[in-house]
């Protein structure tokens, strides 16, 4: 038997895309209490001590959004490119396209579509239903790529102008995103996680959304027995009055009809403390949209008025949508007596197309700290009310470390202020032009700086800060993945400390090969951790910096004998528990 | 910052292979679309390192086997697949419904055949690698197998249309 009918019957089972989401959200949560349905599986082995695919992985999806690791993206793409193993085996050929970044098979799939900033992996406030292809949206796809040039990009500009709007889909091989401003990003995931760029025509992305999501538009709102382009309304919010921008529109159009409005007879606006208005026009009609922050709405269509409640906390989401900002001054303070360190991210080209993440960094001196600060007060600073427009993850970053205070910067605009003492963020959005002129000090001081020993001791104190413990953490190897699981060392925090601190360190732009052994310690994880290979790198992932070091044979000989002893202990002591509940079952069988 | 877990890897890659195989063996979509949740979120509970990829896949297979026995034994379990079924659930969706006959034979397949069939015929397994999954003895594995594509057989035999003589001439 072929059983290739077997196989295709079962081929033509696919998760759905909401499902998808839903379990990669809880997936990529944090780890919950193992559950009732927790299978041991005793005889499919499992490797004591894994050669850290994991953590290359996960550093390169980290360095991939713009963290780091230091290390650099490579790999042989034709290697695993030119293995057919791929899950869902293109079933449907005739609807395969074959893209310059791998082949696709349109009929079935999934594509997405997002709201988020050039280069940010964000999906804000986006309530756009996934599409799976027709076998007709395939061939109009095919023959749109078919007829579209896909110019492969030796260099991507980060600030590249666009709305924001994201289509992408995936396949075994790799994750596309096309983005609204003609750029094409191609995550690899297998074996190595890399990209690629390219660039298609400026009206490809238009044609393509209109193809998968329907010319209508993904500005229509469908609500309150309204049906109008929302694209054309003016905003009227406390610091606000104007046109909404596109991509506004469209993250309202999709909120508005997603969420439930309940009639209610009686206008309770006036018991609002906040309102946010549209004035909107469609067919020759006019209508004007209040909603209150206490749940409740009116909508007025040509003077007859209607009212509706809503959840009450659906609205700061609708307003985070249009959120303005508030000026504010520059959020951080000059401080003497603190040190200043400066880290200036860049993404470049390691070897054919593939891009790697470098970062710099400074210690500044007094002089160069007024420089800065000068520029920092001289900026337009705004408060932005949450995180729901801030695209983390957007490289050519820069970060501004003074005492437990962190800024980032991104050349997006966005700004976020973390203080380790304290839980929450805060976010800012600077102009464009402010954020060029202080990276623009942050790197001549990064690319001047010389004394990368004083760096490395400044990360090493940074993230094994002092207090009254001399307690440290080591992740275990199958930890590294989820960097959840570590052991624990209640003294020697402050030895190793000093073994650190004793190298002289030089930072390393090369890249670094995870096939060495690598110890990740920290003292909490929220500053973050040092991963030290046997190779004598050190790398800081929280700051994308890598530092080298020779004569490292002490601090590789004294981590693995510590986790050579936690190990032990570990399964000493579970020894020791199985023992214990055997003997109590035992005792149990006798007294009955 | 975010870093992709073991479990979101392995979900990426490997769910629509744990639902296929959740559906071949337990015969049921409700009951594949729990399975799928439980594997990967057992994954993601308990983390655990992998030599590569196809250890990983076959870890994941043997937990979808696991389950599917487990399944089998709880009240709830009843091997069919009703179209009904498959139209109310969020996350299984059908790309075609050519394969929907099969299918449904498939899901009538007595469970002892189910696991072979779906082992050899979709992973393709060999008789001994099949043997070492499921800590059977391979001459075991080959009479199940054999005596699974027989009772795949007559059933569609009995069945009318183009559908039918497709199938059985690769039988």
């Amino acid at each position: 038997m072929q059983g290739k009918d077997y196989k295709d019957a079962l081929n033509e089972l696919r998760l759905g895309s909401s499902f998808c989401e839903e379990m990669e959200k809880k997936l990529s949560g944090e780890i919950a209490e193992a559950d009732e349905y927790t299978d041991e599986v005793t005889h499919v082995d499992v490797v004591p001590e894994r050669r850290h695919k994991g953590l290359a992985i996960a550093a390169a999806a980290v360095l991939l959004i713009g963290g780091g690791g230091g290390g650099l993206l490579y790999h042989n793409r034709e290697s695993f490119l030119g293995t057919p193993s791929n899950e869902d085996s293109t079933y449907y050929d005739d609807k395969t396209f074959a893209f310059p970044f791998g082949s696709a098979d349109l009929h079935g799939m999934v594509f997405n579509y997002s709201l988020g900033n050039f280069m940010s992996h964000g999906n804000f406030m986006s309530h756009i239903p996934s599409v799976v292809t027709t076998e007709d949206v395939a061939e109009e796809l095919i023959s749109l790529f078919s007829i579209t040039d896909f110019e492969k990009l030796d260099t991507v500009d980060p600030f590249a102008e666009g709305s924001g709007e994201i289509i992408d889909f995936h396949n075994d091989y790799y994750y596309a995103s096309f983005h609204d401003n003609g750029i094409v990003e191609v995550t690899f995931i297998q074996d190595d996680v890399y990209s690629e760029f390219y660039r298609v025509p400026d009206d490809t992305f238009v044609k393509m959304r209109n193809i998968i999501f329907g010319s209508e538009g993904l500005t229509t709102l469908d609500k309150f027995g309204i049906k109008a382009d929302l694209s054309g309304a003016q905003l009227h919010i406390e610091n606000y009055d104007g046109p909404l921008t596109s991509s506004e529109a469209i993250s309202l159009a999709s909120y508005i009809n997603y969420v439930q409005w309940n009639p209610r007879d009686t206008d309770e606006l006036k018991d609002s403390s906040d309102t946010m208005t549209l004035d909107l026009e469609s067919e020759g009609r006019k209508y004007e949209i209040i909603i209150g922050d206490n749940g409740r709405a009116s909508v007025d269509a040509d003077g007859t008025v209607s009212y509706y409640s809503f959840a009450a906390v659906e609205y700061e989401n609708m307003k985070s949508i249009v959120d303005k900002g508030v000026q504010c001054p520059c959020p951080i303070e000059y401080s003497e007596d603190e040190l200043w360190m400066v880290t200036a991210h860049s993404m470049e080209r390691v070897g054919g197309s593939v891009y790697g993440s470098l970062s710099r960094g400074a210690i500044l001196s007094e002089d160069e700290k007024k420089e800065l600060f000068a520029a920092l007060e001289g900026v337009e600073w705004k408060k932005m009310n949450n995180s729901n427009q801030i695209g983390y993850f957007t490289y050519d970053g820069i970060i501004i470390q003074i005492g437990d205070s962190c800024l980032h910067l991104w050349p997006d605009g966005n700004c976020i202020l973390e203080v380790s003492s304290h839980a929450e963020a805060k976010f800012y959005r600077i102009e464009k032009d402010d954020y060029e002129a202080v990276r623009a000090i942050v790197t001549k001081r990064c690319t001047e700086f010389k004394d990368d020993d004083e760096l490395a001791d400044y990360l090493i104190d940074l993230i094994l800060y002092e207090d009254n413990s001399d307690k440290f953490f080591m992740m275990k190897p199958s930890g590294q993945e989820a960097m959840l699981q570590y052991y624990t060392f209640e003294t020697g925090e402050k030895e190793l400390k000093q073994l650190l601190k004793d190298i002289e360190w030089t930072v390393d732009t090369s890249g670094v090969s995870y096939s060495s052994t690598i110890y990740p310690v920290f003292k909490n994880m929220m500053t973050g951790q040092i991963y030290i290979t046997t190779d004598g790198i050190m790398v800081i992932n929280s700051y994308d910096l890598c530092f080298r070091s020779k004569g490292s044979e002490k601090l590789i000989a004294h981590l693995k004998e510590l986790k050579k002893s936690a190990a032990e202990k570990e399964k000493a002591e579970m020894e020791e528990k199985t023992d214990k509940a055997e003997n109590s079952e035992i005792s149990e069988a006798d007294g009955e | 910052m975010n870093n992709d877990s073991t479990a979101l890897y392995a979900f990426r890659k490997y769910g629509n292979t744990v639902l296929r195989a959740a559906f071949a063996i337990s015969g049921s979509y409700a009951e594949a679309e729990d399975i799928v949740q439980d594997v990967f979120l057992s994954l993601h509970t308990k983390p655990r390192s992998f030599n590569d990829d196809e250890h990983l896949k076959a870890w994941l297979l043997r937990v979808t086997i696991n389950k599917c026995k487990n399944l089998r034994r709880s009240f709830r379990f009843s091997r069919t697949c009703s179209l009904d079924e498959l139209e109310h659930s969020k996350a299984i969706c059908e790309i075609s419904t050519e394969g929907r006959e099969l299918r449904e034979e498939i899901a009538a397949l007595p469970k002892k055949y189910a696991e072979v069939i779906f082992l050899h015929y979709y992973e393709g397994y060999s008789i001994k690698e099949i043997a070492d999954i499921l800590e059977k003895n391979e001459n075991t594995v080959g009479s199940l197998l054999r005596r699974g594509r027989e009772k795949l057989r007559t059933e569609l035999e009995r069945e009318d249309g183009i559908c039918r003589e497709k199938i059985i001439k690769t039988l």
